[in-house]
């Protein structure tokens, strides 16, 4: 491969590593700290991307349509917390993912406004001139640059930042409440923590979270097809979870690279196979993945063993 | 009134595939606490091994039928013993064995993509072949194919869970797994039984879908989430409930799109689905003391 190509294909690999990552910080927050088993993450970021990509076709600046899409996502978390929270694990992550495939089929359906199976074209509107001019600019300076990479720097940066967020308010009796709810429910309770108000606010900053991370897959892929939004994008962020370490931040980062090396990276290797088969083959080590570390270590690489529950 | 007839008449047959998919998932979840969502993925490859047997083989449908339902009940078996068993005994909670069995339905599926590749697949019916019984009505020869042989198998299973032993005791280990064993109950022969109905209703299921529509390597998965919704709509762990939650759920589906545009009726299951858990979390025919 030719060295430039090789770097455009790295900087998208990364690129896509740091939605990945953003994407399950959000679900860190609620899986890990609070214990909610979300399976329906994906439809969040669905709701950020397709907020984003309509604000954008219709003429909305970024800088508003930003905001809009993370508050959309926050606010359908609230809007599915309040009747579902009250549910048990499995049965909460049975009707999250079936809530993600009812939004999902809706999207794919109301083709006048999302243009369903054909794709919201020129989703990520303005962003490709403004990418443009960026890459100008340090031309200027004499840095020529492969044109994924703005976005690389931009989304490894908020992911740090919302890294760094999800850590200070680590420090708060905030999230020590949110843990106290992970471990004891009742006990949680009868020490006075609103426990529904916490598992609310921790479901909906989670689909904030998500919703930023369906912002970038917006200005990252620029056409949005309902099929990108499948339940197999929260069970790869699951992957990625349970490699890091349910409770471990740095664990996200990490299990991120990781996995979207295995996902997209290994295009890069020659194998004397079919590209179907060795894609087939990609999600078999996936699911092995998986089933190794809930069979062995199912803290994680970097989790801790007393901060797991997984008893429902 | 014959559209109405006709919806039924769909709704029927692919309530009698969630019927026969829910009753096994419905099963192990009683049973085993296990969440299965490899259960799709056992549908699927009951599909394929009917597509090895009847196409590439050229071997007769009913040859096929048996082969799918003896390679999924042997899968069920072996994966008892080579994951469940041992990860029970680890003392694994609910979540860690669902989640495991995320993990565990990548891989069948993935390796039936390697095998099969995502082609979309149909087994060797005749597809055209219908009746008009009366006026509009139409009926094909495959609704016929899927509504009897599901319909005999039902009756079957449900008779063998009412009357005879290894039925009885299955109903009694989903109760309560503790007295059930106390009681004299050999667990562990029951679970494996379990296992193998569990299996060979996926797999008969898988077969019956591939013949009904057509077979890609998705096909199970995506028949998973009607089942949960079956399986909740009679009450987790109530194998009569899930029975009879796959036909309601299959024609409740097909009903609705006498309403509401067909591409929607997915989306139906799964609103009854979300409804059912806020409303009546037990299901139709569960009791509140089962959950």
């Amino acid at each position: 491969m030719d060295p430039l190509l090789a770097l455009g294909f790295w900087a998208f690999v990364l690129t896509f590593a740091g939605i990945y990552a953003i994407f399950v910080l959000g679900l860190q927050l609620e899986v890990g700290d609070t214990g909610l088993i979300n399976f329906g993450h994906v439809a969040f970021m669905a709701i950020g991307a397709y907020t984003m990509g309509l604000c954008l076709t219709n003429g909305v600046p970024i800088w508003l349509a930003v905001p809009l899409a993370v508050l959309a996502a926050a606010a359908a978390g609230v809007l599915l917390g309040i009747p579902t929270l009250r549910l048990r694990a499995d049965y909460f992550a049975i009707t999250t993912i079936a809530a993600g495939e009812i939004l999902r089929i809706t999207i794919q359906n109301e083709q006048g406004t999302t243009g369903g199976t054909q794709g919201l074209r020129g989703a990520s509107g303005p962003w490709r001139d403004f990418n443009n001019d960026v890459l100008d600019w340090f031309e200027g300076i004499g840095l020529e640059l492969d044109r994924r990479v703005p976005l690389l720097v931009l989304v490894w940066i908020t992911a740090l930042l919302v890294g760094a967020l999800l850590v200070y308010l680590g420090r708060t009796p905030w999230r020590r409440a949110l843990r106290a709810v992970r471990e004891n429910e009742e006990a949680a309770a009868a020490s006075g923590i609103p426990v529904f108000s916490y598992k609310l606010q921790s479901l909906a900053l989670g689909s904030a979270i998500a919703g930023l991370a369906g912002v970038f897959y917006t200005l990252f892929s620029t056409t949005l097809f309902p099929e990108n939004f499948e339940p197999i994008f929260t069970f790869v962020g699951f992957a990625i979870l349970i490699l890091g370490g349910i409770g471990s931040y740095f664990g996200v980062v990490v299990g991120s690279i990781v996995i979207s090396f295995i996902v997209s990276g290994t295009r890069f290797l020659d194998f004397p196979l079919d590209a179907d088969k060795v894609a087939a083959l990609r999600f078999v080590v996936i699911g092995l993945i998986i089933m190794g570390m809930m069979a062995f270590r199912p803290q994680g690489i970097f989790g801790k063993k007393e901060e797991l529950h997984l008893d429902a | 009134m014959e559209e109405f007839l006709n919806t039924s008449i769909n709704g029927l047959s692919s309530g009698a595939i969630y019927a026969l998919g829910a009753i096994g998932l419905s099963l192990v979840y009683g049973i085993l606490k296990l969440v299965n969502f490899a259960h799709g993925d056992f549908m699927t490859l009951g599909g394929y091994v009917a597509f090895a047997v009847n196409v590439s083989a050229g071997m007769p449908l009913v040859v096929a039928f048996l082969a799918a339902l003896v390679v999924v009940a042997a899968l069920g078996v072996a994966l008892e013993v080579a994951i469940w068993r041992p990860m029970r005994r680890k003392g694994a909670g609910v979540m860690q064995l669902l989640l495991l069995s995320i993990g565990l339905a990548f891989v069948i599926r993935n390796l039936i993509l390697f095998q099969w590749s995502g082609a979309t697949r149909s087994l060797d019916v005749d597809q055209f072949q219908a009746w008009n019984p009366f006026g509009d009505v139409v009926i094909t020869r495959i609704q016929v194919i899927v509504i009897v042989t599901a319909g005999v198998v039902l009756v079957g299973v449900a008779v063998m869970l009412r009357s005879t032993l290894i039925g009885k005791s299955m109903r009694a280990l989903s109760d309560s797994f503790d007295l059930a064993e106390v009681s004299g109950v050999n667990t562990r022969r029951i679970v494996l039984y379990t296992w193998v109905l569990a299996g060979s209703l996926a797999g008969l299921a898988g077969v019956l879908a591939a013949v009904y529509t057509t077979l890609t390597p998705n096909t199970g998965w995506f028949l998973l989430l009607s089942i949960f919704a079956a399986v909740v709509l009679g009450g987790i762990g109530n194998a009569y409930g899930a029975l009879v939650g796959g036909i309601v759920l299959g024609l409740a589906q097909e009903w609705s799109t006498m309403v509401i545009q067909p591409t929607y009726k997915e989306a139906v299951g799964f609103v009854v689905l979300i409804l059912v858990l806020l409303v009546r979390p037990q299901g139709i025919f569960g009791q509140a003391r089962t959950l």
